[in-house]
């Protein structure tokens, strides 16, 4: 079954109505206890600023079942935006602990004007399960401000260009990231939302 | 690379009624506002904004559970404005499932608060609207009254970029509703003093303002409400938004 945490970030009707349509239930985890076996696919979704997300989480003590919940490889992790952002070492942007599953930190970005707001395409780089059915050079929406630079070991599976390039998604073992918002980016969204769920 | 942008405003009043404005009055009555933005949902709008244009104006609390069902609603991002004038309300919002929130009143009431909001939400959700008249021959902010206040404009922009405002709404008051195509000298008075994502609002009538502004102006959102609402020259409501072929001609330069 498919969980949403939701720790006080943002949009979760917008993920629960896609996963509705598809006949998909989406269980909204609103204590850490919920997170249980029931659970194999997990999103990390969020509007917000570093350290809010991670303070957020660990008030609820989600941070410490989240790590427990990836250490089963059947399980896996889907982290949006901040919710990307978090699954990192850290960010420019705060001072708090991510949760390290990759070992990179979020820099500001290199554009004379930021935040980056709107849609940008994604260069798509490996054949990764998310994006089956998604064309290269497909446009997402991007709202924020800091960004993954690079990954370690080709963990990068797709770019973006602002300014320069930077990483919009990856994926380590049983986690994947994606700086975009696929709940609000129409069909290659809902496609990238029903990949994670099938795949 | 980055798409330029080309945004519907939709303003909502006390009844939650969805209406437009001229030149900030007159306010006719333009149908359902869940409606409104189903049809922006099917014709595929990238982003969409709704500002409710009388909390602030009754100093009333934003209506939390209509925000809650346009955002259900709505499959763009979204961003709010009307009646934020604290962070616990600005949070909420985004808890409601907001992508950005907009404020105007409270900005000007208090600039600390931009701050305090975008330490939390992060700048990237948080634009700040400013209603523009042109007064004596100079750009003046004014209220939702109309009411000028008095303040440095180009200051006010450099404090609250420094506060980490993420986004800046030029609402040109003189040009609402007009139909009389975009205010350029507003951008060109205040554009170099900033460097964040903008929006234009006001005077958009036909697809070539748009494809005007994006030519003469980087970084600048085109706001657009009368555009995609009326129809024709007796401006029966009709609501639009330019399919993906339409758009490739505006990006054409």
């Amino acid at each position: 079954m498919i969980g949403i945490i939701d720790y006080g970030l943002g949009n979760l009707k917008a993920f629960y109505n896609i996963y509705k349509e598809n006949g998909i239930n989406l269980k909204i985890i609103k204590n850490y206890k919920e997170l249980n076996k029931d659970i194999d696919k997990l999103i990390l979704p969020g509007i917000g600023s570093f350290d809010s997300a991670i303070a957020l989480l660990k008030n609820k003590n989600f941070f410490d079942e989240i790590l427990n919940f990836a250490t089963n490889d059947k399980n896996k992790i889907l982290g949006i935006c901040i919710g990307m952002q978090i699954l990192s070492s850290g960010s420019d942007e705060g001072s708090l602990l991510g949760l390290r599953f990759i070992d990179n930190k979020f820099k500001k970005l290199d554009n004379e004007v930021l935040p980056h707001i709107g849609w940008n395409n994604i260069e798509i780089l490996n054949n990764n399960s998310l994006f089956e059915g998604v064309p290269n050079k497909a446009f997402f929406y991007f709202l924020h401000s800091y960004c993954l630079r690079s990954t370690d070991l080709n963990h990068t599976i797709c770019e973006t260009e602002y300014g320069k390039k930077f990483v919009s998604g990856f994926n380590v073992k049983n986690v994947y990231g994606v700086q975009f918002h696929p709940e609000k980016s129409h069909e290659h969204g809902t496609r990238i939302l029903l990949n994670f769920y099938k795949n | 690379m980055l798409k330029r942008r080309i945004i519907p405003f939709l303003l909502i009043d006390e009844n939650s009624d969805c209406v437009k404005t001229t030149q900030f009055n007159n306010r006719n009555y333009i149908g359902d506002i869940f409606n409104n933005i189903r049809i922006f949902n099917e014709k595929k709008a990238e982003e969409i904004v709704v500002l409710d244009i009388d909390a602030s104006k009754n100093n009333t609390k934003p209506n939390f559970d209509l925000i809650e069902k346009i955002a259900s609603v709505c499959r763009m991002p979204l961003t709010y404005g009307g009646g934020i004038d604290s962070i616990e309300i600005a949070k909420k919002i985004i808890a409601l499932g907001v992508e950005k929130i907009c404020i105007n009143t409270a900005a000007l009431n208090d600039v600390e608060l931009i701050k305090k909001i975008s330490d939390d939400i992060g700048s990237q959700s948080l634009s700040v609207s400013l209603n523009i008249k042109k007064i004596n021959n100079e750009f003046k902010v004014v209220n939702n009254f109309g009411k000028v206040i008095n303040i440095d404009v180009i200051n006010f922009l450099k404090i609250i970029q420094n506060n980490g405002v993420g986004e800046i709404i030029f609402n040109s008051l003189d040009d609402d509703g007009c139909m009389k195509g975009y205010n350029f000298e507003i951008l060109e008075n205040f554009l170099k003093y900033i460097d964040i994502p903008s929006i234009i609002l006001g005077g958009c009538s036909q697809i070539e303002n748009i494809r005007s502004l994006f030519n003469n102006f980087k970084s600048v959102a085109a706001g657009c409400s009368s555009i995609f609402i009326y129809k024709g020259k007796f401006k029966a409501v009709l609501i639009s938004y330019p399919s993906e072929l339409e758009k490739l001609k505006i990006y054409k330069i």
